[in-house]
């Protein structure tokens, strides 16, 4: 039996059907990857073209272009296929150039920092 | 060969390989395969599917290989506005090593076969 066949048979879930469609991979840091699948294998090591990572702060989004991508497959969480009859994302959200988002990541980086910060001088209240 | 439940020995490579259901299987399976089996007795129920980043995703469960990918189609996202990216996402393959649990139906699965084969593999009949 030869290697293809014997994995028709065992491998019932594999990305051959996602190959050249435009798909979204979420990885393992949060990071939202999109582009066409070119190549995979069973560690779901994957090479995107016309990547592109999408950022999103609150309703503010924007497209960074990253050009041609190959992921290592331990850092995939998630791999989707983009429904084209779909909006990308709610109606509500602002696309927004990358130099904005950049800004607005900041600004939410600072806030969850000073939150940190914050409950760290609170400590010695011991308020449980 | 076993024509009950459709697995059978590669002669090439002596993998035990397995097409159709096994644990009504009476026979001698590998102890991880149990799993798989077990699972692909959920193919086509709906399934709630829990991943390590707290993501939940509801939908019918399509097809899973033998490390336990998983791969959903039509999926609902538990918690919508948390994820936007999601919303335009309509079939997923999800890699085993970010599941941190999966939400089976009721009737999932027949729990008196599942208890007999494990005594089975336990004891390594």
């Amino acid at each position: 039996m030869s290697w293809a066949g014997l994995e028709d048979l065992f491998l019932s879930t594999s990305l051959a059907s996602y190959l050249d469609k435009k798909l979204l991979v979420v990885l393992r840091d949060g990071r939202k990857l999109l582009g066409i699948l070119r190549s995979f294998d069973q560690f779901a090591n994957a090479v995107l073209e016309g990547a592109c990572e999408r950022v999103i702060v609150g309703d503010l989004y924007c497209d960074i272009s990253l050009g041609l991508y190959v992921i290592r497959g331990e850092n995939v969480v998630l791999i989707g296929e983009l429904d084209l009859e779909r909006d990308e994302l709610p109606p509500h959200m602002v696309n927004v150039s990358p130099a904005e988002i950049r800004k607005a990541q900041k600004a939410e980086r600072d806030a969850t920092d000073l939150k940190g910060s914050m409950r760290k001088r609170m400590e010695f209240l011991d308020l449980d | 060969m076993c024509f009950k439940c459709e697995f059978y020995i590669n002669p090439e490579n002596d993998i035990v390989q397995v097409i159709g259901s096994m644990l009504s299987c009476k026979e001698l399976v590998g102890f991880e395969m149990l799993f798989v089996s077990y699972f692909k007795e959920l193919v086509g129920k709906e399934v709630t599917v829990e991943l390590k980043n707290d993501l939940a995703i509801r939908s019918i469960l399509h097809s899973l290989d033998q490390y336990l990918n998983i791969e959903l189609e039509n999926i609902g996202v538990v918690d919508p506005e948390k994820y936007p990216h999601m919303l335009s996402i309509r079939n997923c393959f999800i890699r085993e090593s970010v599941v941190r649990h999966v939400q089976l139906p009721p009737d999932g699965v027949d729990i008196d076969i599942l208890h007999d084969a494990t005594r089975r593999e336990a004891r390594g009949a």
